[in-house]
């Protein structure tokens, strides 16, 4: 049998075939394909500008090293004159992010791009480890999370940095899109495809240059560049929600390899039939959508390959149950005398008042929320509330201690915006 | 926790409603009686009925109401609770609201299916006041439909479409999507003017989470709600109730309704091969409903707060499913992409082809 050759040169053998269309490709044609895609997608959504400084959300992890690497590569070929910057979490999880970040140090060399490393140690007073010592292995990628997020925003504005990219990928957006449906969340469905979360409260912009990249295309990338990153997953275990979507769009890709895509796509037709009053509102700019100081996305703490202690899908249903009986108990209460107007052509029932959000400020650190105080804020109340005597002496003595040295830097590096 | 479990052993639980009977089942962490469970479930469907406006009003003109029926659990009992209401209203001489007439869609000549014909004698024996017709999936042609672009001419028309269709999963879309516009047309052609399909709760948030899967997400809202399509009401009365208490309430009444009942069994395919999306949702949900019934039933409330889209104004309409092609380009596709490299003639296609996102999924390979 003759080899097959690649169907775009046809002069190379085929070696790879593409996840994402099946697609028979040589190795050189597979990574142009891959990286020019990336560009049409940065093209397309005019993601950058000239001369724009650029954090790269880093995580050692395989998206956000092939993120760095594809941008490099972007920013050379079609001049983007942009000025790039690696930006680090470190959560503070012993034996998996001590480890990455040392991958992420070896890229910053490797992309001659300077690296800078937030801690939440340094930002909350609290490690992840710490965390999970105190609130256990339930439910802790919701502090995980919303920290990052804030963290991330913070360690930009540190260093002057407007824009913020990361390396959410295809199955991450697909992933996010099904969750959203299981939790009947609609506001994130209506903003969790959107390619560029912006807000006029926040003066960060964010993006996800590999939204149309499938995992897999992005370790064959990864593979055939020789890239280094860092393979191991958080060793904490993920929401049962997003590890039951997570599952699904596995199953999903492995029937038809274009259902990721196609989720994506389903997401974002979605996202325009979100009633406005939920969305937050239609804006002229498709891009602009309020964002709140949450994960929209996951990916950066790993796969959850479907491990998923069910707790949290539990607490769900107990409440959507509770709520179902409170229902259930209501006395309908109609004024003596009103009949139903059998000519009624409407439905007797008032429409339902549907929850808006609305974005402003936290008052304790400034940080944009749709909420008097913002959701890390809230969870460290908790946690602190919660703190061994001891170390809240301590806290209370020293004078910089981690909560306070938090706010101040809040106030520091957080512009205030005059609205 | 509120499974449905037959409650075997120790002393009986009274009925939490009426506190009068013995407890059968735990519907909803609430324990009922057979007959309290009986009226859950009819009210549940006269509520969605009531909010569509489908009622005895006086003033109003009596509507012939099209209830396509499947043998499955779900189509079968609404039929029941709907006959029985109209009995009800009959004997004590009230004005009944619509007459129904119940549509048999047959599928044998391109599905597996068991032949239904006796089935469908058994139901107009049982419930002989309403007009019974069936239909072959065949016959869309009659009513219209074309599927232009993909179709010869030929006898074996749709016979030649499916086979040409890609994949297990692509062979299912298109029959389903075919069956649907045909009831439609159907009901159309027939002067009715609302349509009650039988989707339980289960069923529509399997279909929610499969029609995202297949790139359909923009029809979700005229796939999955009650509203107007083509200027026929489609209500889905059936949408409060879960496929295991449906199949419950089957099994209760007396007599049963389990003898009308056929098939419908999930279609579970060993081979990866076989799996389509529609019967790996079906998989998921049957596993959800066991453990987190109200959380199916969220995802179908969420998916019902979706805005329809308008309709496209003078844009094409899909050769499959009829709904507009969007001629926007989205930024997921590449130029190596199936969707913009449409075969212009392939198989004796005529260029005539127009698609949709979905439908395109459906219809095409991807490359070699």
């Amino acid at each position: 049998m003759a080899p097959k050759m690649c169907a775009l040169c046809g002069t190379s053998r085929a070696f790879i075939v593409r996840p994402k269309n099946q697609q028979k490709l040589c190795k050189e044609c597979f990574t142009t394909a891959f990286e020019t895609e990336i560009h049409n997608t940065i093209i397309a959504n005019s993601l950058f500008v000239p001369g724009e400084r650029v954090a790269i959300g880093a995580s050692g992890g395989k998206d956000s090293t092939v993120l760095a690497s594809v941008l490099k590569t972007l920013n050379e070929r079609y001049s983007y004159r942009l000025n790039l910057v690696l930006l680090s979490i470190d959560e503070g999880i012993k034996g998996y992010r001590d480890d990455s970040l040392e991958t992420v140090k070896r890229n910053a060399v490797q992309y001659q791009m300077p690296l800078e490393i937030v801690g939440y140690d340094k930002l909350y007073g609290w490690t992840m480890d710490q965390v999970v010592d105190q609130i256990g292995k339930k439910g802790n990628c919701t502090y995980c999370g919303v920290f990052r997020r804030q963290a991330l925003d913070r360690g930009a504005a540190g260093l002057g940095i407007r824009h913020v990219v990361t390396g959410h990928n295809a199955d991450d957006i697909a992933e996010t899109v099904m969750m959203n449906l299981l939790r009947g969340d609609l506001p994130r469905l209506a903003r969790a495809t959107s390619i560029v979360t912006a807000s006029p409260a926040s003066d960060i912009k964010r993006s996800k240059p590999l939204k149309y990249a499938y995992e897999k295309e992005i370790v064959l990338y990864a593979h055939h560049k020789r890239l280094d990153y860092f393979t191991t997953e958080c060793i904490y275990s993920p929401e049962a929600f997003r590890g039951s979507a997570r599952t699904l769009i596995k199953s999903l890709e492995r029937i038809r390899p274009s259902a990721i895509l196609d989720v994506v796509r389903s997401g974002e037709d979605m996202a325009r039939l979100v009633p406005d009053e939920v969305s937050g509102g239609a804006r002229p700019n498709k891009d602009i959508l309020v964002v709140e100081g949450e994960a929209e996305i996951g990916g950066g703490c790993g796969s959850a390959n479907g491990r998923s202690s069910g707790g949290e899908m539990a607490d769900m249903e107990k409440q959507l149950l509770d709520i179902e009986h409170a229902q259930g108990n209501e006395i309908d209460i109609a004024l003596r005398g009103q009949k139903h107007d059998r000519n009624c052509r409407n439905t007797n029932r008032m429409p339902k008042k549907l929850h808006k959000q609305q974005m402003g400020k936290c008052k304790r650190c400034g940080y944009l929320s749709s909420q008097d105080i913002c959701k890390a804020c809230m969870l460290l109340e908790g946690l602190n509330k919660n703190k061994p005597k001891q170390q809240i002496e301590v806290s209370v003595e020293e004078a910089d201690s981690p909560t306070l040295t938090r706010r101040m830097e809040g106030l520091k590096v957080i512009p205030v915006h005059q609205t | 926790m509120s499974l449905i479990n037959n409650v075997t052993g120790g002393k009986p639980t009274p009925c939490a409603r009426c506190q009068h009977f013995d407890t059968v089942l735990i519907v909803r962490a609430e324990h009922l009686c057979r007959d309290c469970f009986t009226k859950y479930v009819g009210t549940k469907v006269l509520k969605r009925l009531e909010a569509n406006k489908i009622r005895g009003g006086f003033k109003e003109a009596q509507k012939t109401v099209l209830l396509p029926v499947s043998f499955g659990a779900s189509s079968v009992t609404l039929l029941h609770i709907l006959d029985q209401q109209l009995q009800d209203r009959a004997q004590q001489g009230r004005h009944c609201g619509y007459n129904l007439h119940v549509l048999f869609i047959d599928q044998s000549t391109v599905l597996d299916e068991v032949d239904v014909r006796d089935a469908m004698e058994l139901l107009s024996q049982r419930y002989p006041a309403h007009k019974y017709t069936t239909i072959s999936l065949e016959d869309c042609f009659d009513y219209g439909i074309e599927f232009e672009g993909l179709s010869n001419s030929g006898e074996d028309r749709l016979q030649h479409i499916i086979s040409s269709m890609p994949s297990a999963t692509s062979k299912v879309d298109f029959i389903d999507i075919a069956r649907r516009r045909l009831i439609i047309a159907f009901a159309k052609k027939s002067g009715n003017d609302s349509i009650l399909f039988g989707d339980s709760t289960t069923r529509i948030a399997e279909k929610t989470l499969s029609e995202t899967a297949k790139g359909r997400g923009v029809a979700l809202p005229w796939l999955t709600a009650d509203g107007f399509i083509e200027g026929i009401h489609c209500i889905f009365p059936m949408r409060d109730l879960l496929r295991k208490e449906i199949t419950a309430y089957a099994s209760m009444i007396s007599p049963p309704l389990t003898p009308l009942i056929s098939g419908e069994s999930p279609k579970v395919s060993a081979s990866s091969k076989d799996t389509t999306i529609d019967g790996l949702m079906s998989q998921y949900f049957e596993s959800v409903e066991q453990n987190y019934p109200s959380i199916v039933a969220n995802v179908v409330r969420t998916s019902g707060r979706l805005n329809p889209l308008a309709m496209l104004e003078g844009c094409r309409s899909c050769s499959i499913c009829g709904d507009g092609v969007s001629t926007i380009s989205w930024g997921g596709e590449q130029q190596d992409s199936v969707i913009s490299s449409q075969p212009a003639n392939r198989d004796g296609q005529k260029p005539a082809l127009a698609l949709c996102y979905g439908c395109a999924r459906t219809a095409l390979r991807p490359q070699d």
